[in-house]
């Protein structure tokens, strides 16, 4: 009877450590509805030109969500604010440096392109210029960024070809074998092609993660 | 023999042809604005620049790329306004705000309830009631290699309005200006607006 108390403890403490190893932002419903912005984006034909563009190359984690910053237009005929551009902002610390001013344990602040808004009817909706889903806290990630004087925090460069989550060996093997699809890495969006992802994955996975 | 295969390879341009033209109509929304829209591209795009952008940019760039637009056909741009004139009594507003590096302009959508849509959602239904659109404030976006900074802001404000007539980011690499990224004098993303740009929008709006 112990013994079987004792493993139903042991079950319950590795529930609770792995729910506390990865965790989705708090006030955000699974089921909450996506908006996607069309917008003018900047990318990169290959690795050398994103890396020249970054102020700092390194691995982190993402450590805390430090709130959003929305920006609105008043409507007159509406008669209310609308929103326009926004981000949310998360604390991530380095555990790794390739390039730039910065150390292992030092906390930077991640700016990604999404942020929450409520709709008229009180509904939430997460509205993103992002082709990057809102990254997940504890997770580790390379991140090859870039300073935002204007807005005081880091983005990544090229949006989605500045982000790359530490890849599992299935998905390493998949990728040696060039057999790897969009949908074998769960931290973009899968409605867009992606075309500038793809060439420049490999040459990441050589040089960062073997 | 020689008409045979004459006949053959005409058959087979005609097909390309088609095929393009049909892959060309992906590149615009299905859908529309709302009836009650005040305003809508076939009764005459009108915008207001406002403080933010004339501030930063002049009004010059915001002319120039709205007018470039118009041709033969029903969808237009009938109106710019920049501050300090007052606004017109019904406009979509154009300004200019700090974004990242990752985004020189960015357009959005909204229903009549004021709740923004999602860009592809909106484009392929009939909820639009409003639009907006906001450029980069940081004009070092703009520096590139290739284009001068001024023509590169001219591209993007254009872009921006090509979706707010509902134009999508071409499938295909035809010259376009609703391709991303800075223009480039030889390949697919042109500063101007195309010839199949026009043609998209009569497609989409109407001779």
């Amino acid at each position: 009877m112990k013994k079987i108390g004792l493993c139903i403890m042991c079950m319950i403490l590795m529930l609770v450590l792995v729910s506390c190893k990865t965790k989705k932002d708090s006030d955000m419903p699974s089921d909450i509805e996506v908006v996607r912005l069309q917008s003018e984006r900047t990318y990169y034909e290959n690795l050398e030109q994103i890396e020249d563009q970054a102020t700092i190359i390194v691995k982190a984690v993402v450590s805390e969500n430090l709130g959003q910053e929305v920006d609105t237009i008043y409507d007159y005929a509406l008669q209310k604010e609308l929103p326009t551009y926004g981000y949310t902002k998360w604390e991530v610390e380095v555990t790794k440096v390739y390039k730039g001013d910065v150390k292992v344990g030092d906390k930077l602040v991640l700016l990604q392109e999404y942020y929450i808004w409520t709709k008229s009817d009180g509904k939430k909706q997460l509205v993103t210029s992002s082709s990057v889903k809102p990254l997940n806290q504890g997770e580790e990630y390379l991140m090859i960024l870039r300073y935002e004087e204007m807005l005081g925090g880091y983005s990544t460069v090229g949006d989605y070809q500045g982000i790359f989550a530490i890849p599992t060996d299935e998905v390493m093997a998949m990728i040696e074998d060039g057999k790897a699809e969009k949908s074998d890495f769960d931290i973009y969006y899968d409605d867009e092609p992606l075309n500038y992802l793809f060439p420049l994955y490999n040459e990441v996975i050589e040089k960062y993660f073997k | 023999m020689k008409k045979r295969k004459s006949i053959f390879l005409l058959f087979i341009m005609l097909l390309l042809i088609i095929n393009t033209l049909l892959l060309s109509g992906a590149d615009y929304g299905k859908g529309g604005y709302v009836l009650s829209a005040p305003v809508q591209p076939t009764t005459g795009l009108k915008f207001y620049v406002d403080y933010s952008a004339i501030s930063k940019y002049g009004s010059s760039p915001f002319i120039n790329a709205a007018f470039n637009w118009n041709g033969d056909y029903k969808a237009y741009v009938s109106q710019v306004v920049v501050y300090p004139a007052s606004r017109p009594a019904e406009h979509f507003v154009i300004e200019a705000g700090p974004m990242t590096y990752n985004h020189p302009g960015e357009t959005y959508f909204y229903t009549i309830n004021g709740d923004l849509i999602d860009s592809n959602t909106a484009m392929d239904s009939n909820l639009i009631y409003r639009c907006s659109i906001r450029i980069n404030s940081n004009s070092s976006v703009f520096d590139n290699p290739n284009v001068s900074n001024q023509t590169y802001l001219i591209k993007t404000i254009r872009h921006e309005i090509g979706h707010v007539f509902l134009l999508k980011h071409p499938t295909l690499p035809y010259r376009s200006i609703m391709h991303s990224g800075a223009p480039t004098s030889s390949g697919s993303v042109s500063d101007e607006v195309t010839t199949m740009d026009r043609q998209n929008l009569i497609s989409k709006w109407g001779q």
